[in-house]
């Protein structure tokens, strides 16, 4: 008995820790810059500045969910917010939002497309749809303006960023935890084959998880042009490995499965951008920072992964 | 009562505890030379840590070993082998990426060097006559092992703890998942150590088996030493019932001896997939127990699949009666109320990493709407009454799938095609390594079930077991039915060998 109790308050620790991290970083800095950090402007700013990244990482969770990478995440936001401001100029800004949305939505199904009909590894996909979009997005850079549709200014505003992150995390949850959309995808990346052999539409369901990574894609797109106005080539660069530091960070496994939340997302990114701020606060500068956050990184990879799942028998 | 001869390994007051769990509380056993001693004894028993101690895979709590005279301690698995006590385990014991001839010989590369580098040649070479010494010519000491079959990759690991040339080979259940072909390879090695005048200790479940090889049989239970049968008293029914404890008063598999069933639910007609199995036919009636027999490789297995819509069949079809449709995949398998019941338990039957609510909810998630949202009160209610009527030993049903014992988790795996309401199972090898109590308990849920009406197809390697439970066995060979027996009394197992090999 001992021994499960044991294991028991282990798996219990493990699984708070994130969310311990969490307030201990909140802490810490409350001290360290003398309750600057919790001043409600400063706190509004840093969930501005979340917004974005939580609605990624509501995206990227249901394809990791079963159990896939999908390191195209931040090229398809920049393909998105280029489609949204062609069109935007070019027939009506009231398409704009609807075509971010849909590009988002076409270009992550594709990758899926891709993927199962090809059968091959949904990273690799993953890659080459970065280096297509990347290519993609030089050439319309050339050629066209990016700008957002000045009838849509009025969205950049920061209520409008933290009640989307809000409500696209609400909804997330929703579907994740308690619609068969997230408990089918939680099943594939916890035993594919089984999946298979319990007579689930596998295939059907990794698009929706897509599609659903689609939808947060546009979303982003969105939100990217309106804080930004314009969009280039380095738009939302980096975006997919900044959501993959913050899910592990929040405690996901990157094999997906039953144990997926969307609050891992939700904590990693907060982690991080208190980090940031409240390191900014004190005076460390980029480089500084950026240890502190591979460190951090590191130590809960450590911690958090599934050893069990690798065991060797000698 | 044979002479005992010369005592090969003495072990006495031998004790592991792993934390607070007693795994072998006190035990004395003595092994002599040229004997083939079988441990036997429900999961838990406390059998396979007693020969893990042996073997250098743990270190005892308590207790003293002596081999030939001599005192022992290994220090690991490799120390043990090179001391005399070799280990095959029952997974898997071979390493991917690396050829038969390398896995053959890891660790003892030293003897072909040749210039400080390993001669490979000369270690192929020498691969290929242990294969050959051995009788096998279907692969050589240069292919790939990943390449080989679960049970070829079972047989170099056998030759590989034989290159060591161990007084003791302890088999933990290694001929559970092997087919006709590769257990008689094993009882041949083990007769060759006989006569060599060394030992074996083996750990089976299959008390047919244990019957025929075992000059002695040790009894096991709960960690403790129950008895030692001489070989004249080695018969199935002593065995279980020492390792139960009580007399097994009801009957194992069936009490009747009538076939009975009801109408047609699901017409197979000319299957045939390329390579696998060739024009299969046969109906399966609302409560009857199909039994499906044959060597491993006869295609049943595949059979299986292709029933349940898993594989798409090139000729044929599979016809269900009861909802007038096509089976022609797992979705149209799913919606016809069937269940599959995979051979390989933990790696395709069940999430292992998930909890026994998330395993048994899998199929059956429509009834635990509540409006929009799946209700996790309902999931609870669901998998609750699956964990009574089934009982499920665990701690509580969020506890994850693969810290159950396997009779349990089979029963998870049961529960969740039972709560899907679902009227023909299809169970391939239900019960293969697990101990006697639970098998007791499936064959008994399988006779429940099959008052019902549901019907069972039930593939098994055991022939006592399709014999004692189906109403109607087909036998299967090269992919294609050979024979069919109604149940009936005077069925043997000699009737039905016939129609396997």
């Amino acid at each position: 008995m001992n021994r499960e109790i044991k294991k028991l308050n282990g798996d219990k620790i493990k699984e708070n820790l994130p969310a311990a991290g969490l307030v201990v970083v909140i802490l810490l800095f409350t001290a360290l810059t003398g309750g600057r950090m919790i001043a409600p402007a400063n706190l509004l700013l840093i969930m501005k500045q979340s917004a974005m990244q939580i609605i990624a990482c509501v995206g990227v969770t249901f394809v990791l969910a079963h159990g896939n990478l999908d390191f195209s995440f931040g090229a398809n936001i920049a393909i998105s917010c280029a489609a949204g401001a062609i069109v935007g100029a070019n027939v009506s800004y009231l398409l704009f939002l609807p075509v971010c949305i849909l590009t988002g939505i076409l270009l992550e199904v594709f990758m899926c497309f891709i993927h199962l009909s090809c059968k091959v590894p949904a990273i690799v996909v993953s890659w080459a749809l970065m280096f297509f979009d990347q290519g993609i997005m030089t050439t319309l850079v050339g050629k066209f303006p990016m700008k957002l549709p000045g009838e849509l200014v009025f969205l950049d505003h920061t209520w409008f960023y933290i009640i989307m992150a809000v409500v696209v995390c609400l909804i997330g949850w929703y579907l994740l935890d308690y619609t068969k959309l997230g408990k089918y995808n939680k099943a594939i990346g916890s035993n594919i084959v089984n999946a298979r052999f319990s007579g689930i539409p596998v295939n059907k369901f990794k698009y929706l998880a897509y599609a659903v990574s689609g939808v947060c894609v546009g979303i982003c797109a969105i939100i990217c042009m309106a804080r930004g106005r314009t969009a280039s080539t380095l738009t939302a660069s980096g975006a997919a490995i900044d959501v993959l530091i913050a899910v592990v960070l929040g405690g996901m496994s990157l094999g997906g499965g039953t144990k997926t939340r969307i609050s891992a997302g939700i904590i990693g990114t907060l982690m991080l951008e208190f980090l940031t701020n409240g390191l900014t606060m004190v005076g460390a500068d980029n480089n500084f920072i950026g240890m502190v956050k591979g460190l951090i990184f590191l130590t809960a990879v450590i911690i958090t992964f599934d050893r069990k799942a690798v065991q060797v028998v000698i | 009562m044979e002479k005992k001869g010369e005592v090969l390994l003495q072990a006495d007051h031998m004790r592991k505890e792993f934390g607070i769990t007693k795994a072998v509380k006190d035990i004395d056993l003595t092994i002599y030379r040229g004997e083939v001693r079988t441990l036997i004894g429900e999961n838990g028993s406390g059998k396979s840590t007693l020969s893990n101690m042996f073997a250098g895979v743990y270190m005892p709590t308590d207790g003293k070993m002596t081999l030939r005279g001599e005192p022992y301690r290994p220090e690991n698995i490799i120390d043990a082998r090179m001391k005399g006590i070799g280990l095959v385990v029952q997974e898997v014991g071979t390493i991917d990426g690396l050829t038969v001839a390398e896995n053959m010989f890891m660790g003892r590369e030293k003897r072909f060097l040749s210039c400080g580098l390993v001669n490979r040649r000369k270690m192929m070479e020498a691969a290929d006559k242990a294969l050959t010494d051995n009788g096998i010519d279907h692969f050589h000491g240069a292919d790939l092992i990943d390449k080989l079959t679960f049970e070829d990759r079972k047989l170099v690991e056998v030759i590989m703890v034989m290159e060591a040339d161990p007084d003791i080979m302890i088999f933990d259940e290694s001929t559970t998942a092997l087919s006709r072909k590769g257990r008689d390879l094993i009882y041949k090695i083990m007769e060759m150590q006989k006569k060599k005048g060394k030992s074996v200790i083996f750990i089976s479940h299959d008390l047919d088996e244990v019957a025929m090889v075992s000059d002695r049989v040790t009894v096991m239970r709960d960690g403790d030493y129950i008895a030692t049968l001489e070989k004249e008293e080695i018969t199935p029914e002593r065995m279980r019932n020492l390792m139960i404890g009580r007399e097994l008063t009801d009957n194992y598999y069936r009490a009747d001896y009538e076939c009975t069933y009801g109408d047609v639910i699901l017409q197979v007609k000319g299957l045939t997939k390329e390579g696998m199995f060739e024009d299969v036919s046969f109906d399966i009636h609302e409560g009857e127990i199909v039994g499906i027999g044959g060597l491993t490789e006869c295609g049943m297995h595949e059979l299986c699949k292709a029933v349940f819509g898993i594989y798409s069949v090139d000729k044929g079809e599979i016809y269900h009666v009861g909802a007038g449709r096509k089976i022609k995949s797992t979705l149209d398998a799913l919606e016809s109320k069937m269940g599959y019941l995979s051979k390989n338990r933990e790696v395709e039957a069940m999430m292992p990493s998930a909890s026994i609510r998330d395993n048994i909810m899998l199929t059956c998630y429509d009834k635990a709407k509540k409006g929009m949202i799946l209700s996790p009160r309902k999931e609870k209610e669901i998998t609750r009454q699956q964990k009574d009527k089934l009982s499920i030993k665990c701690r509580d049903m969020e506890q994850w799938g693969r810290e159950l014992s396997g009779g349990n988790k089979q029963k998870v795996v049961i529960a969740k095609w039972l709560a899907n309401d679902s009227q023909i199972l299809i169970m391939d090898c239900p019960t293969r390594g697990i101990d006697i109590g639970v098998k007791a308990a499936i064959y008994e849920l399988m006779s429940e079930l099959k008052k019902q009406k549901k019907a069972i197809i039930m593939v098994s390697e055991e022939l006592p077991e399709l014999i004692g439970m189906s109403d109607v066995i087909y036998i299967m060979k090269d992919g294609k039915i050979t024979g069919s027996f109604q149940r009936d009394e005077m069925v043997t197992e000699h009737d039905v060998i016939g129609r396997m090999i």
